[in-house]
């Protein structure tokens, strides 16, 4: 909870309820993630959601801190409002990076980490990716130079619901990203305590976390269906 | 216009050996089609699709792209270059919401370049109806005449259930019109050019479904003393510059669309309009502008 008193949980389902936002079941599944590392995060730490159409969950835990973002949050994809749909670019109010074309984000991710290690400037790079989105091959394309250079400094969270956008997911276990070079862990994504006991660790190899998560949890209608992509409140 | 579009290829997959394939876009029309279209949900992997089209195609099969218009084409551009540009191939690439359909979800959506960047590949003919008449005889020549087709769908709010009523470039030969001023445009911004036309005097009114069609025509429309071309897309790289050029019309030609300079606000596909002046009432400023003379994004 933050001093607004929230969770990421209670800030989208108000939002989504209030302007009929869309990507609200995308957003559940990933609001614990992202409430864990709000939470947990250091001043140097930098977060890029690369599944953008979660842009309500980053919104949300961006508000948390900054009374300008939960103002600008109301008029969320409303005409005349200032945030999008997908995040654009905006460092002063902690966008960090341009997402919703999926795998961009997470690319972006990598260069913010590798500059910090060139620089060596402290902090991480928490990079959300959904699984769908491991469909575009620069996810991968990523992985491989996150392992092979050694980028310590980021932790790859993948909010694993087992959807996209029209049918199952393929899901990816385990072995697949250890095989890569990742130190992997699987963890249940709502439970907060146990995703800040993962951040906590430091592993000598490239950090990824795969999250189990429900999509549009805490929905009873839509909880795990797949087209709940597309459910709004109406 | 996208449920349209699936029904179409339904009843052309009886005869023809078509293929979907869709980058996890098609939400409901492509959840439960007959097994006569094939369709494939090979995810957002947009690239690989692109390359995977080109197979499907030197197979036999008729492959249909089918996914969020600026992910099918500046996104797997490249590849397109490569694995189509030398064979005798064909494929139909469909865009789905062209333009500043999808507002408010931000600039990774909209697709104003989409236009420039399948016109610089110089192996696609561009589509761009505007009623679903003209989507299915799109449809059909891309299905028929093989070769390469980019198809951009518009803004489902403005798609009309009728042809447009105006004039094919090439019918302007016969035409009778002693018109000193043509407006022309495709797509989305039909329905908002048609809408203002009674307001402009003497003027005709054309609009164009086939890109290369429209440039074998353009010859047409050296009869007039101002060219006026709307387009929801970038102006630079956009199909008004390249009609204007086939017809050496540079010195009286005129482009309404967009500019990536402005920087725009979050909204709805029709705020989007509005900031752009590609709404009806920007359209008719820009409109008069021109035709007293005031100098707008003279070409």
């Amino acid at each position: 909870m933050s001093k607004y008193n929230k969770s990421v949980r209670e800030i989208v389902l108000d939002i989504a309820l209030t302007n009929k936002s869309d990507h609200i079941a995308s957003s559940l599944s990933c609001a614990e993630i992202l409430d864990a590392i709000y939470s947990y995060k250091s001043p140097s730490d930098q977060v890029v959601l690369s599944k953008g159409h979660a842009a309500l969950a980053l919104y949300a835990a961006l508000s948390r801190e900054d009374a300008d973002l939960l103002k600008a949050l109301e008029n969320c994809g409303l005409d005349g409002g200032s945030l999008w749909g997908h995040p654009a670019s905006n460092p002063s109010l902690g966008i960090e990076g341009t997402s919703g074309s999926l795998g961009t984000g997470y690319g972006y991710a990598l260069g913010l980490a590798y500059a910090k290690k060139l620089n060596r400037t402290p902090g991480k790079i928490f990079a959300i990716l959904g699984d769908g989105e491991l469909d575009e091959g620069i996810v991968w394309e990523t992985m491989r130079i996150l392992v092979s250079k050694s980028l310590t400094n980021f932790v790859t969270i993948i909010d694993q619901n087992g959807c996209r956008g029209l049918g199952a997911a393929i899901t990816h276990g385990k072995d697949v990203f250890e095989a890569l070079g990742f130190n992997v862990s699987t963890i249940d994504g709502h439970d907060i305590k146990a995703l800040i006991d993962e951040f906590e660790k430091k592993p000598s190899l490239p950090k990824l976390i795969i999250a189990r998560t429900i999509k549009g949890k805490g929905l009873a209608n839509i909880e795990g269906a797949w087209e709940s992509h597309y459910w709004k409140f109406t | 216009m996208r449920k349209s579009l699936i029904e179409h290829l339904v009843s052309l997959s009886d005869n023809n050996n078509i293929v979907i394939l869709t980058a996890d876009v098609g939400y409901p029309f492509l959840t439960d089609v007959p097994e006569t279209l094939h369709v494939l949900n090979l995810g957002s992997s947009e690239q690989a699709i692109a390359a995977a089209a080109a197979g499907f195609s030197a197979q036999g099969i008729f492959p249909v792209i089918y996914g969020i218009a600026p992910f099918v084409t500046t996104r797997a551009a490249e590849i397109y270059k490569n694995a189509f540009s030398h064979n005798e191939l064909s494929c139909l690439v469909v865009g789905v919401g062209g333009g500043l359909s999808y507002g408010k979800l931000g600039s990774t959506h909209h697709s104003l370049e989409d236009i420039g960047v399948m016109k610089s590949l110089q192996i696609f003919d561009l589509l761009v109806p505007s009623s679903k008449p003209e989507l299915m005889s799109a449809v059909d020549t891309a299905l028929y005449s093989e070769g390469l087709y980019y198809l951009r769908l518009p803004d489902e709010s403005l798609v009309s259930d009728q042809c447009s009523e105006s004039l094919g470039f090439n019918k302007l030969r016969q035409s009778d019109s002693f018109s000193s001023t043509v407006v022309i445009t495709y797509g989305s911004s039909v329905q908002i050019v048609k809408k203002v036309m009674s307001q402009v005097p003497n003027a005709d009114f054309l609009s164009f479904v086939s890109f290369n069609q429209a440039l074998q025509e353009a010859s047409n429309l050296r009869k007039y003393n101002k060219i006026i071309i709307v387009e929801e897309a970038y102006t630079l790289g956009g199909l008004g510059e390249s009609i204007l050029a086939a017809i050496g019309g540079l010195t009286h030609g005129y482009l309404i669309g967009a500019s990536a300079k402005i920087q725009l606000r979050p909204g709805s596909g029709q705020n989007l309009r509005e900031q752009l002046g590609l709404n009806s009432h920007g359209v008719l400023q820009s409109i008069t502008r021109i035709l007293v003379n005031e100098d707008i994004s003279h070409a």
